[in-house]
């Protein structure tokens, strides 16, 4: 190909298939670029569709029928819309939307409140913050399951940790109050564990966007005589913004389907002020065994979380483009 | 608008001298220009007098008053970063009334728009006003981050190297709209660049900084003329200035403690072809060389020539390149021999 310009085979893509071994190929030729590509994607793809998004089609379908999965040879009936307007309707369903509620605006608020003062006093770069950082990150490493059973330990009313320390602050016997037993103290029992557990991950990207601001721009404010007050109004919390909005998603999406960690801190109770919805979801499904209703609540609760997300990501980039 | 004063001022990081006993006097309304090479502690020095920066020893006075001890925003500054340092979740306008709304200035909204408003007009960046700053061109982010500076009346404009980032054409525009608006504004202006154009054409003192240290201060003139030592008489001047051993030369009458003399390639005069000159011509620093190339840049030609083991550079007249050929034998003059011993300290005739 003498006429060829010299340039074709410079491109590495080139240079690599030159250097293919023959007898592979040979085996490739015949395909073109586009089908050895989706021949590598195959896998994942099958793989997706057949844990993903099969089980969901098939919830969707489940949800308009009285289902169950404990009574196989009973006969299935399409009962339409009976199992939304049922839920929709339950008073306990409500209920636990409302705990759900509690949990996530709470846990959310706390969080992005505790993580990005940790961060923006880390950022300060003081001797030894690097240990410190690590320090606070421990309890975002262990496992849900762990942080649960070793929690029920500390709120333990008479040799617990959690209920020395408050008596040490007030002065109350540490007895007279039990945090995962009592209705007014458990949904803030709960609150307090994932505060403590996951207000380091907020800290963390808190922290990623701070690091992001250069020092130039701080430098900028100086010389232009803005207060520290307003440097951080009006530099660090604006540019902060997207990576801190974007814990919030991160956390909201995570604490609208929490399970473990409540279910071993409470199981839900006493009665059912801690019964977040993934809870009550898998009471109806696996102890009622009632699979259409419980199909069409979790159809529910993922267009809910899937809808407020997507509203919300938008919100992010519009922010992100400013 | 004020004058500036650094008084014996030395700064270093760890073990790195970046400034080094420098001592300087601007005067109000005067443009100098820092230059030289990377690492010379111009930045350095800049950010010292803005006060982004402590002194070790010496101290900055900005219109007569001590302010070594003072924060950036107690001096009453106006700093132009090398990086376009804008807020980037500012719109243009928000970025430029940015320094406005400090409570140093007691101005209402109207105010502010209307100074906003001037300036952008000053940059030309009247018609982007309400772009977002991380939408502009290279150019207009730099002429908004000057602009950021004018919008104030500080005591003293200090800029860091703000055309570097800029290609060629606009580098050149804005230059000069640099200088008309420091005339017009009677602005103290403290500039850095490692580009000579710029300092040849917009200061009215050049400070040429190595090592830390202020090597020579003086208008672009004396510098050029008149330099201190071989680093000075090598930073200004495109084509560099030749610089060659005494001995090359014949018939020099050069001072005693001279090793290296230095002729700039105007002062190199091409006075006849052939390896001999006429006898009869004067026979001071006369030298024959052989021409290797030509550069033609249109306004003028440049003329590589071999001495001997030297290379020197000479310009030719427009249309040289039609009477002469590569390789061909010529004859020069040396016009205005600058000396220098063998420390490159300067020697006076």
């Amino acid at each position: 190909m003498p006429n060829n310009p010299p340039s074709i085979l410079d491109r590495s893509a080139d240079k690599a298939a030159a250097l293919t071994p023959a007898r592979m190929s040979r085996s490739i030729k015949g395909l073109s670029d586009r089908a050895v590509a989706w021949w590598f994607i195959a896998p994942t793809i099958i793989l997706l569709l057949a844990i993903n998004i099969f089980p969901l089609i098939w919830a969707v379908k489940l949800s308009f029928t009285n289902y169950r999965a404990n009574r196989l040879n009973a006969e299935v009936k399409d009962v339409g819309l009976r199992n939304y307007e049922r839920i929709l309707t339950d008073p306990d369903i409500w209920q636990a939307m409302q705990a759900t509620a509690h949990f996530v605006f709470w846990t959310i608020l706390l969080q992005t409140l505790i993580g990005f003062a940790l961060a923006y006093l880390i950022d300060r770069k003081f001797r030894g913050h690097a240990f410190w950082t690590t320090v606070i990150l421990i309890p975002m490493m262990l496992s849900p399951a762990v942080v649960g059973n070793f929690w029920r330990f500390l709120y333990q009313p008479q040799i617990g940790l959690f209920n020395y320390i408050v008596t040490f602050f007030t002065g109350a016997e540490p007895s007279s109050f039990q945090m995962l037993g009592s209705v007014d103290l458990a949904p803030w029992a709960i609150v307090i564990v994932d505060t403590w557990m996951w207000t380091p991950y907020v800290m963390l990207i808190c922290l990623a966007g701070l690091r992001s601001i250069p020092d130039y721009i701080y430098e900028a404010a100086e010389v232009d005589r803005a207060s520290n007050w307003r440097r951080f109004w009006s530099i660090t919390l604006p540019m902060a913004l997207p990576f801190i909005m974007l814990a919030v998603l991160f956390r909201g999406i995570e604490n609208f389907k929490m399970f473990d960690m409540v279910m071993l801190l409470t199981g839900g109770g006493p009665g059912s002020t801690t019964e977040v919805a993934s809870i009550t979801l898998k009471r109806e499904a696996f102890e009622k065994w009632r699979t259409g209703y419980s199909s069409a609540f979790a159809i529910i609760l993922f267009v809910a979380v899937f809808g407020l997300a997507n509203i919300y990501v938008k919100a992010l980039n519009r922010v992100k483009q400013r | 608008m004020a004058n500036v004063t650094l008084r014996g001022v030395s700064k270093r990081f760890k073990n790195l001298v970046a400034v080094d006993d420098v001592s300087i006097d601007i005067a109000d309304g005067e443009f100098v220009v820092l230059l030289g090479p990377t690492g010379a502690g111009k930045t350095t020095t800049l950010r010292l007098v803005a006060g982004l920066e402590k002194p070790e020893a010496g101290s900055v006075l900005i219109d007569g008053k001590d302010v070594t001890g003072f924060a950036p925003s107690q001096r009453d500054v106006s700093f132009v970063f090398q990086q376009y340092s804008l807020y980037p979740h500012l719109s243009v306008r928000d970025n430029l009334a940015f320094p406005l709304k400090s409570p140093a200035h007691s101005l209402n909204a109207s105010q502010i728009k209307a100074r906003v408003e001037h300036v952008a007009e000053l940059v030309q960046i009247a018609h982007k006003l309400d772009n977002r700053s991380t939408a502009l061109s290279g150019g207009e982010m730099q002429r908004v981050a000057i602009g950021r500076a004018l919008v104030r009346d500080p005591a003293v404009f200090l800029m860091d190297e703000p055309l570097s980032s800029l290609d060629a054409k606009l580098r050149g525009d804005l230059r000069v709209e640099l200088k008309r608006i420091q005339k017009e504004l009677g602005a103290t202006l403290l500039y850095v660049t490692h580009d000579q154009i710029e300092a040849m054409t917009m200061a009215d003192r050049i400070g040429i900084l190595d090592e830390g240290r202020l090597v020579q201060l003086g208008t672009p003139r004396e510098i050029y003329e008149d330099p201190v030592n071989v680093h000075v008489a090598a930073r200004l001047g495109q084509p560099a200035i030749n610089l060659l051993p005494v001995s090359v030369m014949g018939g020099v009458s050069a001072p005693q403690s001279a090793s290296t003399m230095g002729i700039r390639t105007e002062h190199l005069d091409v006075i006849g072809q052939g390896t001999r000159a006429s006898d009869n011509d004067d026979a001071a620093m006369k030298v024959a060389a052989t021409l290797e190339r030509v550069e033609f840049l249109g306004d003028q030609n440049r003329l590589h020539l071999r001495m001997g083991d030297h290379r020197i550079v000479t310009l030719g007249d427009g249309d040289i390149e039609y009477r002469i050929q590569p390789g061909s034998e010529m004859t020069l003059r040396a016009r205005n021999a600058l000396y220098f011993d063998q420390n490159g300290e300067r020697v006076r005739g």
